[in-house]
């Protein structure tokens, strides 16, 4: 349901202000009759997607330059038609994301779960909303990497200590027993260094993020030793969850929720249109590569935001990365402060496909 | 010692039926939400009630003015498709063309469907008559919408389509099916053209049923 204040402070809305409301959206006099002849059964007064419920108009959504969170871009003409008629894409780095949305330079947008994890434990306000993709991420090795045990003793690059390609090797490493920080030589590059340097066989191990596994296949360039789309127990948790500033989520309730219903609404596209949406990306300029971004879309399971329990990934994630050392709190604690399934659950009702 | 069994099974029998129908009645209530309330009536459908339906006010396919509030009592399916497009409209429409056979004498006493066109420009009452008889539409149950293009942006707003004419001529436009109950209250929304038809089936008996 809507989550306006009629619907969360049922039967404490005046017979004066429900009608005052209802008027507000333009509800016919007949219309207006058969909502009211309803009240009786604790229903919503204000018409489904009212653009007077919306407590913003505008949505402000990170950009960069990975295409798996693809969902997000789509659905700009659904927040559009939503009610949103500001909708903003603000460009910056991956890495940037949780700060920037702690920081409420961001509304709402998709990020790596863990990343997201180790944000809300550090105490800033995020919350996660919902998962939306599985597998994204790729491990490419060289000859000398034929498994993740392999990493021992190895050079492995990464964008960014604390950023999403270090997390989530980290928790793959923990996950068969490696001290992530001692067993490991993390370093830190530009993703095309770190791709070349895997070429040339200077490094063990590459973890890269849309685009990159789909270029590293498309060269020939390493192998791969870890594809979480696929291999489990990588594939059976969302890579890419939705989450938001928790203020926005205070109060805003009915945006933050067609804000995912509009980014889950895309999903559902992405995975049942690939090549319209691979199209899409192309055109507005968010890859110059179609071909890749077909494949991705065409790889990636986009379907699986019902299926899959959100709680489970962080549960997952939480206990790698607590074994890792990157997180202090244990997954019941993070699931408490930093989640929040109520939007998820009643769209998972009213959205079928 | 058989008359101990049998004096043990005249006690146990009613309470051996007892037993065996409340397993029944469990199992039948654990039934998914929709099924069992197509079934019996008065049963709650367990669909969610997501808020009123948004108002309507279009010209049919017959150039008669029709309104959502005029349905009252009834449930209505509205759906958004244009006539030019030669590709999912026609799969949609003739998916709900499906879904109408199937419904029986409820279909136009009990259930009414709303087709809404993205392309009024285009889409003259006349238009529609034809693209309607295509599908044997028939109007007691079927209502193709137009309007000017304001009526129609507005519609398509309140029920979160999206539609963009590209250069090509073509309507881009979102797929979003609602369901509304006999009380005007929109209450589950189905995506794109894929979704079971004999589930949505099953969600309009279920609110035909339902008290």
């Amino acid at each position: 349901m809507l989550m306006d204040r009629a619907t969360r402070l049922p039967g404490r809305l005046s017979r004066r202000r429900f009608v005052q409301a209802a008027a507000g959206v333009g509800l016919s006099a007949a219309g207006l009759a058969l909502v009211s002849a309803c009240g009786s059964q604790g229903l919503p007064a204000l018409p489904f997607n009212s653009v007077s419920a919306l407590e913003t108009t505008t949505i402000r959504i990170p950009i960069n330059a990975g295409i798996c969170v693809a969902p997000q871009y789509v659905a700009e003409d659904l927040l559009r038609a939503e009610g949103f008629t500001d909708v903003q894409y603000i460009q910056m780095p991956g890495s940037l994301i949780t700060g920037a949305m702690a920081a409420g330079e961001i509304d709402i947008g998709m990020q790596f779960s863990g990343p997201l994890m180790i944000r809300i434990d550090a105490g800033d306000p995020i919350v996660a909303l919902a998962g939306v993709h599985v597998g994204c991420f790729e491990l490419f090795g060289s000859d000398q990497v034929r498994a993740i045990l392999d990493l021992k003793g190895k050079d492995v690059a990464i964008n960014q200590i604390g950023g999403p390609e270090h997390v989530f090797l980290a928790s793959m490493a923990a996950y068969v027993g490696l001290n992530p920080t001692q067993d490991i030589n993390w370093m830190t590059l530009p993703a095309a260094e770190g791709k070349q340097l895997l070429a040339q066989g200077k490094i063990g191990a590459y973890l890269g993020f849309p685009p990159d596994p789909q270029e590293l296949r498309a060269s020939k360039v390493g192998h791969s030793v870890v594809n979480s789309a696929v291999d489990k127990p990588w594939s059976q948790y969302f890579c890419c969850m939705l989450a938001a500033n928790q203020q926005f989520v205070q109060q805003h309730p009915v945006a933050t929720k067609r804000g995912l219903r509009a980014v889950l609404k895309a999903a559902d596209i992405c995975a049942s249109d690939p090549a319209q949406v691979a199209q899409l990306l192309t055109d507005k300029g968010y890859t110059t590569q179609y071909d890749f971004a077909l494949q991705l879309m065409k790889e990636l399971p986009y379907d699986k935001w019902r299926e899959y329990d959100p709680e489970d990934t962080i549960r997952f994630y939480a206990l790698r990365l607590h074994e890792a050392g990157m997180i202090k709190q244990n997954p019941d604690v993070i699931i408490q402060k930093g989640t929040n399934w109520r939007f998820l659950n009643e769209l998972k009702q009213e959205l079928k496909v | 010692m058989v008359a101990y069994l049998t004096r043990s099974w005249t006690t146990l029998l009613p309470l051996a039926l007892v037993g065996v129908l409340t397993v029944v009645l469990a199992q039948g209530f654990a039934l998914p939400p929709g099924l069992l309330a197509s079934i019996v009536p008065g049963q709650p459908s367990g669909l969610p009630r997501i808020g009123a339906a948004p108002a309507l006010a279009l010209t049919t396919q017959d150039g008669d003015r029709l309104a959502l509030s005029e349905l009252g009592g009834k449930v209505v399916l509205v759906t958004f498709i244009y006539t030019s497009c030669t590709d999912t409209c026609p799969l949609l429409t003739g998916k709900l063309a499906g879904v109408r056979d199937n419904l029986g004498a409820d279909f136009g006493s009990r259930v009414h469907f709303l087709s809404v066109t993205t392309d009024p420009e285009r889409d003259t009452p006349d238009v529609l008559r034809e693209y309607g008889g295509r599908f044997k539409a028939d109007p007691a149950g079927w209502a193709f919408l137009t309007g000017t293009p304001a009526e129609v942006a507005e519609v398509t707003g309140a029920y979160g389509i999206f539609v963009r004419r590209t250069p090509r001529g073509d309507v881009d436009h979102s797929f979003l099916t609602s369901l509304i109950d006999r009380h005007g209250t929109l209450r589950v929304q189905y995506l794109g053209t894929r979704f079971n038809p004999d589930e949505l089936l099953a969600d309009v008996r279920a609110l035909v049923r339902e008290r």
